[in-house]
């Protein structure tokens, strides 16, 4: 550990603690608590349907050979979309503390996916049962959220970077092409633009094994804020090498950035990242650094 | 979650929790209303603790229970930007005080200062850093788990940790401090 390192755990240390008189108070709350979610829940349920139903109309039953199958798909607008491979959902909202959660609860799987409904916020979120290579089910929330009133590129670069960062980790053939396949599905049903568009695009990276290094919203590059996705492509360079990558963050806008990679670790130094210029580009490579031009 | 679990939670790591919404907030007041919804909200959305007797079971829940309060912080620091009711330097601020200790030599008192310079300059920091200086120096947690509770790569982690550990060196050396 470095002195920096030392220095500030030691800045951190305290012994400050909740009083008893606290603590006891959440203990007797709690189990309060408990009996007015159930009841909360139980009012709900009805009412969260009727406004999903109203709002998008996009519940649905549907039949299969294996006789019914209940199952809820929705449009990824501004709720959610649900992918699944035949299992009973229940949606509902509950109040935590004044403020209202989404459920999608699985209920033949005991599974139950949150959804905080952040003030300012909307949030953008995929659900994915996907049957995994060993026979079991893989429960995947997908999500994305933008400020309320955002513009739509920026929905579109929340989607593109949060999602395809979040499903990586899903290589296995079996749920790579239920992924996909769910990925297009729900962009074919998309009733925005930004949202078909990232989706489409989250898809054609995830196929062709896109990575995602960091994510940074907003990002700070000279206390800029910028969106910031950088592509794991780095991690081909050379060990020790000092690199300059031209990162694609969107159509028009472009940051340079200078890799330090050792045998241990690597990162991104953001102090040195830099928004792209032809000058720039020009200025760095004067100094004989090797270029990765990523765009 | 059950009410024994929580209890025991809090007998294990309620410090643990309460400093580092302490540490966000900067304030005892503050502190104790992001602590308390931090467990309130653990204790509805958490299923159950597997084995409230074994250590790491509890620590996964003591984890759950930071990453839930650096999300309800971040709320909180939203609204409060957004509305510009207060800022974090009000009269409210009591970071510092709390941190005093009996220094009796001219070593330690000259610690102390750093300490509090520190603490101040970590304060300052954007909250993503701020976060992630909490629970890789505080909470005592890896680049992999801080990744998979704040749900950001890996890379991004290390890239804020960075930045932050220079923004602090710049402003201990401006200050002297080597």
């Amino acid at each position: 550990m470095s002195k920096e390192d030392e220095m500030i755990r030691e800045a951190l240390k305290s012994d400050v603690s909740a009083s008893d008189e606290l603590n006891n108070k959440i203990l007797k709350n709690v189990s309060k608590k408990k009996t007015n979610i159930v009841v909360l829940r139980a009012a709900t349920i009805a009412a969260s349907f009727l406004v999903v139903l109203l709002g998008t109309g996009i519940i649905a039953n549907a039949a299969t050979d294996n006789g019914i199958i209940r199952y809820l798909r929705g449009v990824i607008d501004s709720r959610y979309f649900v992918f699944d491979n035949g299992s009973d959902t229940q949606v509902y909202t509950i109040e935590v503390d004044g403020e209202n959660v989404d459920c999608i609860e699985y209920t033949e799987d005991d599974v139950i996916f949150y959804r905080p409904a952040n003030e300012g916020e909307t949030e953008y979120s995929l659900y994915l049962k996907v049957k995994g290579s060993d026979g079991t089910n893989h429960f995947i929330n997908l999500s994305a959220c933008v400020d309320e009133g955002e513009t739509t590129k920026e929905l579109y670069y929340a989607i593109r970077g949060g999602f395809l960062w979040q499903i990586t980790e899903y290589q296995g053939p079996v749920e790579k092409a239920q992924i996909l396949e769910a990925l297009k599905a729900a962009a074919d049903e998309a009733d925005i633009d930004a949202v078909k568009n990232a989706l489409t695009d989250v898809a054609y990276d995830y196929e062709n094994n896109r990575r995602i290094f960091s994510i940074d919203w907003p990002g700070w590059v000279y206390n800029s804020e910028q969106r910031i996705i950088v592509y794991e492509d780095i991690t081909d360079l050379p060990v020790g090498d000092c690199a300059i990558i031209v990162n694609t963050v969107d159509d028009d806008l472009s940051f340079i950035y200078e890799i330090h990679i050792n045998e241990n670790d690597y990162y991104i130094d953001m102090e040195c990242g830099n928004l792209y210029s032809d000058e720039y580009y020009q200025e760095v490579s004067e100094k004989n650094l090797p270029i990765y031009d990523l765009r | 979650m059950t009410k024994n679990d929580l209890e025991k939670l809090i007998y294990t790591y309620g410090k643990d929790i309460y400093q580092f919404c302490y540490h966000l907030t900067g304030c005892r007041d503050d502190a104790d209303d992001l602590y308390q919804e931090t467990l309130y909200k653990a204790f509805e959305l958490r299923k159950k603790i597997k084995d409230p007797n074994d250590e790491s079971s509890l620590k996964n829940t003591r984890n759950y229970c930071l990453g839930i309060a650096a999300r309800l912080y971040k709320n909180i620091y939203r609204k409060k930007i957004r509305h510009a009711e207060e800022s974090l330097d009000d009269e409210q601020f009591d970071y510092n005080t709390q941190f005093a200790s009996d220094s009796n030599t001219e070593e330690l008192a000259e610690k102390d200062e750093i300490n509090l310079f520190l603490r101040n300059c970590i304060h300052s920091l954007p909250l993503k850093q701020r976060n992630v200086i909490y629970l890789f120096y505080f909470a005592d947690m890896s680049v992999k788990e801080i990744s998979s509770l704040l749900k950001i790569p890996e890379g991004t982690v290390k890239s804020r940790l960075n930045t932050a550990k220079n923004a602090l060196k710049i402003r201990l050396e401006e200050k002297g401090y080597e």
